[in-house]
């Protein structure tokens, strides 16, 4: 069982996840994500009834707004591929 | 090969039969000439010596824990702060930890010798080590075979005698799945339990950090010393008082009627019900009618949680980067090229089943058919102590049968998924050997926050297999 997806969805989900599939690789992540879909697609013929829908184990946890010094921000930068002074350097983002 | 015990080790330590520094080398040692791949890197001679020396100090000034100066492991997806730590990823492979996760803050408080960090499947993607970017970890009991995963190399390393335990991280079966696989003892606790504050992000309604170790009262002491709320983690939890044993056992009506289960697997859980029986248990087949939806649900809410918590890895703030002009190239092609093939299906995967026109098909589906297996379990577990399965259908599978099937693979994760959905807990203890040496596992499922009755029913398979 397998759903067909097409190589042009797996290029706008490639694009959407900011991930470059190789064209040498598409057919292959085609098939294979298809496989996956269509194993899945065994919960659509599952019935539920509606109240089952509320998780009742999900609740808010609160604190105290209170400052918790974890990590220095400077390590933190530090494990940036680029970085300088105090910043974290991008490429240009504007045109 | 037999290895002593957490407590055993302790003992020798404290009467001064061995030293923190003879126990360590003996261990290390062994890991340096093992060729198993179990190990990513053993930390340096004088990060070791250092560790020992604290350890050396506690016991003279009467300080010391049941884990000072035991040699563990960590997960490569565990922070310890100072030392690289990749996920087995190409991407994070030159990032060094900025704090140390709460567990392994705990761990060093409590005096233990972290010694090294294990093998894994890519971001804890995966069911055999065969996804880490850095070659499969090989079996110990047969080096053709796999140690299951993604927790393998943890695996492979307690079971080899590399170290007397180590952290797993278990997400659909990651820990339980591959202590089967090499005949160890595997928990996952209860979600909340311990402190997924330092653990990288999985599944983050799913993740669990839990024990790895040779038998079940190794697994308690382990687990006791890294437990516990904390302010990092909001969803952790303090587990509420342990309830006495009901010696009443579950199994889920027709587990065995689908095919897919290994004959041999079949014949020693069977045996083993006759065991328990013989204890004094009464064993029930029970109906839990959603159990197997559980894997179909997994891989709908797991890869969509995957999507977005891989999104940080982006070539801009931690580890590698591609050297692409544009900002969308750097993203792209940082991602494309340093996430391996697993990594790059399951955030497809879960970008697709986020994205607009199928968010209610899938995603919204699987929440809803959640909270269903989790009211089936809870209900179930009023009445016993556990559900008993088989922990895996199979025994370990080889290196390279099934890499290039994913839905092959996936379905060893059968029957311990069901746990990881509705945050029960779970552990999978050693049951036997099949005729070519392959150990087998069982496991038992318990109410949340029973541990303590886990560990118990741990202990009477260890007596009666």
């Amino acid at each position: 069982m397998s759903t067909t997806l097409t190589k042009e969805e797996i290029t706008r989900l490639a694009t959407l996840s900011r991930l470059t599939v190789p064209e040498a690789e598409l057919e292959t992540v085609v098939q294979d994500v298809g496989a996956i879909l269509g194993f899945v697609d065994t919960i659509q013929s599952v019935q539920l009834d509606s109240e089952s829908v509320n998780d009742s184990e999900l609740n808010n946890v609160f604190r105290e707004d209170a400052v918790h010094p974890l990590v220095a921000v400077h390590d933190l930068i530090e494990a940036a591929p680029l970085h300088q002074d105090h910043f974290v350097k991008v490429p240009k983002v504007i045109e | 090969m037999e290895y002593p015990t957490i407590a055993q080790l302790h003992t020798k330590l404290m009467n001064g039969e061995i030293t923190v520094a003879a126990l360590v080398a003996e261990y290390y040692d062994r890991a340096k000439a093992s060729d198993l791949n179990a190990f990513r890197e053993l930390f340096t001679a004088e990060d070791i010596a250092a560790q020992v020396a604290i350890a050396e100090a506690m016991i003279k000034n009467g300080t010391a824990t049941a884990l000072t100066g035991i040699p563990i492991a960590l997960k490569d997806n565990i922070l310890f702060a100072g030392h690289v730590v990749s996920g087995s990823s190409k991407i994070l492979e030159h990032y060094t930890a900025s704090y140390d996760a709460t567990a392994v803050q705990k761990l060093k408080a409590a005096g233990a010798i972290i010694i090294g960090r294990t093998n894994m499947d890519e971001f804890a993607m995966g069911s055999s080590t065969e996804n880490s970017a850095y070659g499969p970890t090989k079996n110990p009991h047969d080096t053709t075979k796999v140690p299951g995963g993604s927790s393998g190399g943890s695996a492979a390393a307690v079971a080899a005698g590399l170290c007397v335990a180590a952290f797993g991280s278990d997400t659909g079966g990651s820990i339980r799945q591959p202590a089967a696989f090499t005949g160890i003892v595997g928990l996952l606790p209860t979600y909340g339990t311990v402190s997924r504050h330092g653990l990288m992000a999985m599944g983050s309604s799913l993740d669990v950090i839990g024990p790895m170790t040779h038998t079940t009262a190794d697994a308690k002491v382990f687990y006791d010393a890294f437990k516990g709320q904390d302010i990092y983690d909001g969803t952790s939890a303090t587990a509420p008082a342990p309830a006495p044993l009901k010696k009443r056992l579950a199994i889920p009506k027709g587990i065995f009627d689908k095919g897919g289960i290994d004959p041999e697997i079949e014949t020693n859980f069977k045996a083993l019900v006759e065991k328990f029986t013989a204890q004094g248990f009464t064993i029930d087949e029970i109906e839990l009618p959603h159990f197997a939806d559980s894997l179909a649900v997994y891989y709908i809410l797991m890869p969509a949680e995957v999507s977005s918590n891989l999104a940080r890895l982006d070539g801009i703030r931690y580890g590698d980067r591609a050297e692409s002009i544009s900002i969308n190239d750097v993203y792209g092609d940082t991602r494309g090229a340093l996430f391996g093939p697993e990594t790059r299906r399951r955030i497809l995967l879960g970008t697709y089943v986020l994205s607009h026109g199928y968010y209610d098909a899938y995603y919204n589906k699987a929440v809803a058919l959640r909270a269903t297996i989790r009211k089936e379990l809870e209900t179930a577990l009023e009445n016993y102590d556990a559900i008993f399965t088989p922990t895996t259908p199979t025994p370990a599978f080889g290196i390279g049968e099934k890499v290039n099937d994913p839905v092959s693979m996936y379905l060893s994760d059968l029957f311990t998924v069901p746990a990881n959905i509705a945050h029960h807990p779970a552990i999978s203890v050693p049951s036997g050997k099949s005729t070519a040496g392959l150990p087998f596992g069982v496991q038992f499922i318990g109410a949340r926050f029973a541990e303590e009755t886990l560990f118990a029913l741990g202990t009477i398979v260890e007596d009666i297999r």
